[in-house]
């Protein structure tokens, strides 16, 4: 089984192959734009890999909340291969795959942005209540309610392919971002 | 010589499209989803929600194309796409998607300017013939360009302020029309009498153009008549408007004709669908006896068709894009 993973969320560019008994994969950090460098990491983890996008198996990519660009930069590269290629294509949440990547303790595993914070509550081996609220009302909802807060930002590959053999294959027509925070117009 | 099949795709404002075009003159197949009536209930395009939208629908549009125009992947050359300028999500959806597929199906991938394809839009009716003046009318251009060749292009003059699309959709709004405004203002002055008395916008004899003077003009006229309670004719208005405007387009296309001595004029861009403009620019060609050359109305408003057209002679000179280009809001075409 060799799983193609794409995570373009926040400013850390995350996209990794896992074979049955290898992972490779490249996490780029920095000031630089997802869209110069997403194609070009993919191609660099192709080629550590030896392998050509036609031998992916299954597509997991995480599809936000997050920044409304990167993780359409993510998502469109993501659903464009599994459309073209026929691959199987699952999405995960980006709080889904950092908190199930986390070995903390917690209740409510929280992204920050610029502006405030999104964050779902984990309960029964699921994550429920996805908001975004301002950094000072995330802080008092935390506080009043005695949560654990786990605001990790690194993916474990095994952990998420595990956690998603649970999740439904999605066409990728239908696959798209979720962005949780309302844009103004909207409101 | 084999056939030359370029896969084009545009995504720089509220259209999503993707075509595929024959040695660039060629539409083998174009499907054009547009968000129109998504941003009309804001009274504009609302960036965030268009670039929502590409995301939404891009792959769709790939499958209409691929299902209805019987080209299989092995027959396309190259992948044409838009990278600038326009709005910047929304061109990063296209950029994104277009790069993954020059990947998946192993294609030279072409960047194309939103402008430039307006231009080569011309293409898809005849040959270009050089030298060329291209009159380019937008909601982000109002330029004369002498073109002397494939991708040389010379900026003759341009607008100092607003373009005439701008001014045109901000008329729109004063006059109390619906998005779009462009056609809107259109459809009023086909029926009024321009008996408004206004402004020439720049009565030089440079080929620069300005708009934000007549514009502003129009809003005081209104807001004045609306304080001394008078009524304005909104259709009389609205054809005042439109025929200054075309006026100064014709006097500065006529300046440059003169001033090059060119025999072929070329019109592009969004405001190129006018008719009334049109109609006031072939009456220029005909006067001076030149060939005007102006896109079918489809090819006006934004189209991949024309983006695949314009890649084609970067296709020939083998000017492709490595896959760390990035889309950019704004960029020249020369």
């Amino acid at each position: 089984m060799k799983t193609l993973f794409i995570d373009t969320h926040s400013e850390r560019l995350d996209i990794a192959i896992i074979t049955d008994d290898k992972i490779f994969n490249k996490v780029v950090t920095g000031n630089r734009n997802h869209s110069e460098i997403a194609i070009p990491t993919l191609v660099e983890v192709l080629n550590c890999a030896s392998l050509e996008l036609k031998d992916i198996d299954q597509i997991i990519v995480v599809n936000g909340p997050g920044s409304f660009t990167g993780v359409r930069i993510g998502v469109t590269i993501a659903k464009t291969i599994a459309y073209s290629l026929n691959i199987n294509i699952k999405t995960i949440t980006s709080l889904e795959a950092l908190g199930v990547s986390t070995s903390d303790n917690f209740d409510v595993i929280a992204i920050r942005d610029p502006k405030g914070v999104y964050s779902a509550i984990y309960r029964e081996n699921s994550f429920k209540d996805y908001t975004y609220q301002s950094s000072s009302a995330f802080a008092s909802f935390i506080e009043s309610n005695n949560y654990k807060v786990s605001e990790n930002t690194i993916n474990d590959y095994i952990k998420i392919i595990d956690y998603a053999k649970k999740i439904e294959l999605t066409s990728p027509h239908k696959v798209n971002p979720l962005y949780i925070k309302d844009i103004e117009v909207l409101k | 010589m084999k056939d030359v099949f370029i896969l084009g795709i545009e995504s720089s404002c509220d259209e999503t499209s993707i075509s595929i075009v024959k040695n660039g003159c060629v539409d083998v197949y174009t499907c054009v989803l547009t968000q129109m009536d998504t941003h009309a209930e804001f009274g504009g395009v609302v960036p965030e929600i268009a670039s929502r939208m590409h995301t939404e629908n891009i792959t769709m549009v790939l499958e209409d194309v691929l299902t209805n125009s019987n080209i299989s992947w092995d027959m396309i050359d190259a992948i044409a796409v838009t990278y600038a300028p326009g709005l910047l999500g929304s061109l990063l959806v296209g950029l994104e998607f277009a790069k993954t597929l020059a990947l998946i199906h192993n294609k030279p991938l072409i960047a194309v300017n939103h402008i430039a394809g307006h231009i080569y839009a011309n293409r898809l009716v005849e040959p270009i013939v050089f030298p060329s003046l291209g009159l380019v009318i937008s909601g982000g251009h109002t330029e004369l360009i002498l073109m002397k060749g494939d991708y040389d292009f010379e900026v003759l003059g341009s607008t100092l302020d607003d373009s005439i699309g701008e001014c045109f959709d901000k008329v729109a709004r004063i006059l109390g029309l619906k998005y779009p405004g462009g056609p809107n203002v259109e459809k009023y002055a086909s029926m009024g009498r321009a008996s408004y008395n206004l402004p020439i916008p720049m009565n030089d004899d440079s080929l620069n153009f300005s708009y934000s003077g007549l514009k502003s003009y129009i809003i005081n006229l209104v807001h004045n008549e609306e304080q001394r309670g008078n009524e304005i004719n909104k259709y009389d208005l609205a054809a005042s408007f439109q025929s200054v405007a075309a006026d100064e387009l014709v006097r500065k296309t006529s300046l440059a004709i003169d001033k090059y001595n060119v025999k072929n004029i070329i019109v592009a861009g969004g405001v190129s669908a006018n008719k009334y403009i049109r109609g006031e620019l072939e009456n220029l060609a005909k006067e001076k006896n030149i060939h005007i050359s102006i896109p079918p109305m489809k090819y006006c408003t934004d189209n991949a068709t024309m983006i695949a057209a314009a890649a084609y002679p970067l296709y020939k000179q083998k000017k492709f894009a490595s896959f760390d280009i990035n889309a950019k809001s704004q960029d020249d075409i020369y």
